[in-house]
């Protein structure tokens, strides 16, 4: 791998802490004096958080997906039927 | 349930979701019902809960012993959490999300997210694979089509080198004028 791909490597293990101590410290001590370095890691680490959020919303569409035949597809009717007659309010 | 294996693709997601919603979604809905809440309460709340306990199965080495149950108490907790004063205000939507931490609430979350949905859409779904859903590297090549594991190794840290630069690039972009 190229060498920015090595660095992100790195970052990765320092931020999901699969470092052994001592690269670990390596890192730490790097970063202490890069602020270049220290910039990547905020980015990442922001990076994964958006990641996250993606997997959350990619997740939530297919949830949609399924409620939505759940309550409209008449397969589903004596089901979609035994839940819409629990919100029924005389 | 045999994690990991089972929930690989989207069909198989979808299957395990449709037997979760017609074994749990009843009880859910009884119960946001019984607290006077609406269909689409019941909905959100159990959405929310089905996301929670996914990423707890995703990540756990051990499966959950009884899915309704833990479901049922995520269900409950969040409807306290978030519902208890309902009567007092309207329902807003935005808070039955509030729950999940960093849930775009920032504008240069929100304008990330929207600008990488879109033009990276097949980085998005391939970091989404490994980092979220903790498919394996071997599946992930078998998904995607690379010819191997270090390939989808390789294409894996270029598209999130790709989104960490975005992420730079974008913050600096819009910080003048954002936050």
């Amino acid at each position: 791998m190229r060498t920015s791909l090595n660095e992100l490597l790195a970052i990765e293990k320092h931020l999901l802490k699969n470092n052994i101590p001592e690269k670990q410290l390596l890192f730490e001590a790097n970063l202490l004096i890069n602020s270049e370095l220290q910039q990547k890691v905020i980015a990442q680490q922001e990076a994964y958080q958006l990641i996250q959020l993606y997997g959350r919303r990619q997740l939530r569409a297919e949830l949609d997906k399924i409620h939505h035949t759940l309550f409209t597809n008449s397969i589903h009717n004596s089901f979609a039927l035994k839940i819409k007659k629990l919100f029924i309010r005389l | 349930m045999e994690q990991q294996e089972s929930l690989i693709t989207t069909q198989q997601r979808e299957t395990f979701f449709i037997t979760l919603y017609k074994r749990v979604f009843p009880s859910v809905a009884k119960y946001i019902s019984r607290k006077g809440g609406t269909f689409d309460d019941a909905k959100d709340v159990f959405q929310d809960s089905v996301i929670i306990y996914y990423e707890k199965v995703i990540n756990a080495s051990n499966n959950c012993k009884n899915e309704q149950a833990y479901l049922m108490g995520i269900a409950k907790h969040l409807w306290l959490k978030k519902f208890s004063n309902k009567q007092e205000q309207h329902l807003d939507k935005e808070q039955l999300h509030n729950f999940f931490v960093n849930e775009t609430k920032k504008p240069l979350t929100r304008k990330l997210l929207y600008y990488l949905e879109t033009a990276g859409e097949r980085c998005m779904r391939l970091l989404m694979a490994f980092y979220y859903d903790h498919t394996s590297l071997q599946d992930v090549a078998r998904l995607f089509g690379y010819s191997s594991e270090h390939s989808a190794a390789v294409q894996k840290y270029k598209c999130l080198e790709k989104v960490r630069d975005t992420v730079k690039e974008k913050s600096l972009h819009y910080e003048d004028f954002l936050e």
